[in-house]
């Protein structure tokens, strides 16, 4: 799936390095260490283009979970669509990133140069849109990347999205990737200034057909707090990766993620955690279900500097299997350079608790209501981390869904 | 009439036979105590009659009010009106309490071709039955058994019991891990389920529990069989001479 690029037009100099960084280093092979787990080999053999049409209809953005009232940022196939985007936006200054020169640097000093994903996307976006919140209190952001929804396939959507959040602003953000073909990778850029505050959900919905990488980069001043929840239940393939950076004391983040795979999916979840100063804490927790022949995988790695004394980073993963062809990789990575810190991580594959079911069905409840009440009881802390209730029913939906319809699949194996 | 039969029943686990032929009859309103040693079948036993998995039946029938069980899965036994009180009843994290019993006594109600119950109404009910158990609002609203001490955990098994309204009704050994108090209050409680159109099974290792539930008639199960059957004085017998004088006298 290898996007054709001789002929992308690239307009700028800098977005001409990222392409010819991605062109010299071109997708990782399972060689690379970062990419062990997930084999890009069966998604290159289909041949697509960059998307430089917005077409398609709007139906699935009524399913994506989004906050009523929010000030809406949509994409349709990687291109920013000023009509189905707007809303409320008092405190909300949306422009072209492209015309803005310390977004630019940022994207050029990102320590991501060797990171496929970032140097395709920002050599292919055809939108990119920088969200400026200056305001300590402002309407809550959809951002909504729909692709090829329309009809279009072979195509593959690139856009680029960078919220900036200002000293002290509060702002609750959500994310949704819904696609029903090609490939997506989207890359969402945050910057919490210091003392700001972030609540995001992202939501990754896309259909079977489609691949996805999405990329993610946060960086988090002094006393910001973040705090994230990520559903990932699309795509053959799928990869959401997040690389967060404490880079002021006293700041913390806590990120939690479900993943929901079936059938022949594949989805890895990747965290890179830098501690880079002292006194901050991270906390993060992953919960996976895999049903069929799914495979999932986490990779986190936590990284404290040496002079990142009194971190506080905490990592704990769980993976719920409800067949026997289903794998769960999980590699967790701490390099720890300073002394006076406390970091953990755990990390459990397992099936359905015979004696938890069993207690359930001698109650009279039938098997598969059974099953669903433990697969969503293995799932409720994590989705309770949702400090958005609206979205956290919204999501709550979606995984009721989700469990309902792989035990109907599983009631026909019996 | 009889509520349960069991009937030559034999049954295994892994392979190995542990019940080599069990007979045994228990009519409406009559309460039964099976005692016996360790590693007597007591508890295989009480898994066979409500349908776990791996406890396998190689022969007998066992039959529920007159239709036999033994090819029904354990859903549809409880539905059909069996109830198991667990030895060791299982803590279910994220498991709602409230949304457990709903969907258990929403289960039966439907089996029974009655209107399901809504979530006001229910809270209602729940209410009243914990009430009579000493169970507090606090346990009703955590997880299903989570931090809930040995006591309450058995006083949770009658609140179930309670709302389901079984027809035969399996309590195994509801007396281990229980203070004297505890037993008081969990025995009171399933003396207040006590009732014409209701049967129990009672399992215990001692006579203890059966001062405070007085049973009908007591079996003495040993090797995988019923040794010995008689009244309650059976029990004292116990008490006073062991099982090894009981099975010796067999």
């Amino acid at each position: 799936m290898l996007p054709e690029l001789t002929q992308l037009n690239v307009k700028n100099n800098w977005q001409k390095t990222h392409l010819d960084n991605f062109v010299k280093m071109g997708w990782p092979s399972s060689k690379n260490e970062d990419w062990k787990f997930t084999s890009l080999s069966q998604m290159l053999k289909k041949p697509v283009e960059i998307a430089l049409t917005a077409q398609g209809d709007d139906a699935r953005h009524k399913m994506a979970p989004s906050i009523q009232g929010a000030c809406r940022v949509v994409f349709r196939n990687g291109i920013y669509d000023s009509e189905m985007s707007g809303g409320n936006h008092s405190n909300i200054v949306i422009s072209n990133l492209i015309e803005d020169d310390d977004a630019i640097s940022f994207l050029n000093e990102a320590p991501l140069s060797h990171h496929p994903v970032f140097n395709l996307t920002i050599a292919a976006m055809q939108s990119a849109i920088l969200i400026d919140i200056d305001a300590s209190k402002t309407e809550p952001i959809s951002v909504i990347d729909l692709s090829f929804v329309g009809g279009l396939i072979n195509q593959s959507s690139h856009p680029l999205v960078m919220i900036r959040i200002a000293k002290n602003a509060t702002v609750r953000i959500s994310e949704t990737h819904a696609s029903k073909n090609g490939l997506s990778a989207p890359i969402v850029i945050l910057q919490l200034d210091d003392g700001a505050v972030c609540d995001h959900v992202r939501c990754q919905i896309a259909d079977l057909d489609s691949s996805q990488l999405g990329l993610s980069l946060v960086n988090q001043n002094t006393g910001s707090d973040y705090r994230s929840f990520s559903l990932t239940s699309g795509g053959d393939i799928s990869r959401t990766e997040m690389h967060l950076n404490l880079n002021g004391e006293n700041a913390s983040c806590h990120l939690s993620s479900i993943y929901l795979g079936c059938e022949d999916q594949h989805m890895d979840i990747t965290t890179r955690l830098y501690h880079n100063v002292a006194n901050c804490k991270s906390e993060q927790v992953i919960r996976g279900v895999l049903d069929d022949r799914a495979r999932g995988v986490f990779q986190g790695k936590i990284r404290v500097a040496p002079d990142a004394q009194k971190t506080d980073g905490q990592q704990m993963t769980r993976a719920l299997l409800l067949s026997r062809e289903t794998e769960a990789d999980t590699k967790p990575e701490l390099e720890i350079f300073a002394d006076d810190v406390v970091c953990s991580h755990g990390a459990t594959i397992g099936e359905i608790d015979e004696h938890q079911l069993f207690y359930l069905v001698s109650r009279g409840i039938p098997v598969m209501q059974a099953r669903s009440m433990l697969i969503e009881a293995f799932l409720i802390g994590t989705l309770s981390q949702i400090r958005v209730p609206e979205l956290e029913s919204q999501v709550e939906y979606y995984i009721q869904d989700w469990i309902s319809n792989s035990a109907q699949m599983s009631a026909l194996d019996y | 009439m009889s509520i349960l039969e069991i009937k030559e029943l034999t049954a295994s686990v892994d392979g190995t036979e542990i019940l080599h032929g069990i007979n045994l009859s228990v009519n409406a309103g009559e309460v039964h105590a099976i005692m016996g040693p360790n590693g007597s079948g007591k508890s295989t036993l009480s898994y066979v009659l409500s349908g776990r998995a791996g406890y396998e039946i190689t022969g007998g029938d066992v039959l529920l009010n007159g239709t036999s069980i033994i090819e029904a899965e354990a859903d549809e036994r409880a539905r059909a009106g069996l109830f198991l009180a667990f030895q060791y009843p299982v803590e279910l994290p994220g498991v709602s309490g409230m949304s457990f019993l709903r969907a258990s006594v929403n289960a039966r109600l439907r089996e029974q071709g009655k209107e399901e119950v809504d979530q006001l109404g229910f809270v209602k009910i729940v209410r009243a039955e914990a009430q009579k158990l000493g169970i507090s609002d606090d346990m009703l609203k955590r997880a299903v058994n989570v931090g809930f001490s040995g006591g309450e955990k058995k006083r949770y098994e009658i609140l179930q019991m309670a709302l389901l309204k079984p027809v035969m009704a399996i309590l195994d050994e509801t007396d281990s891990g229980l203070d004297v108090d505890a037993l008081k209050i969990v025995s009171q409680g399933v003396n207040l389920l006590r009732d014409p159109q209701r049967s129990m099974l009672v399992i215990t290792h001692y006579q203890r529990l059966l001062s405070y539930i007085v049973p009908d008639k007591v079996h003495i199960l040993s090797g995988g069989l019923i040794v010995k059957s008689g009244d309650k004085s059976l029990a004292l017998e116990v008490e006073e001479n062991g099982y090894a004088g009981i099975n010796d006298a067999a």
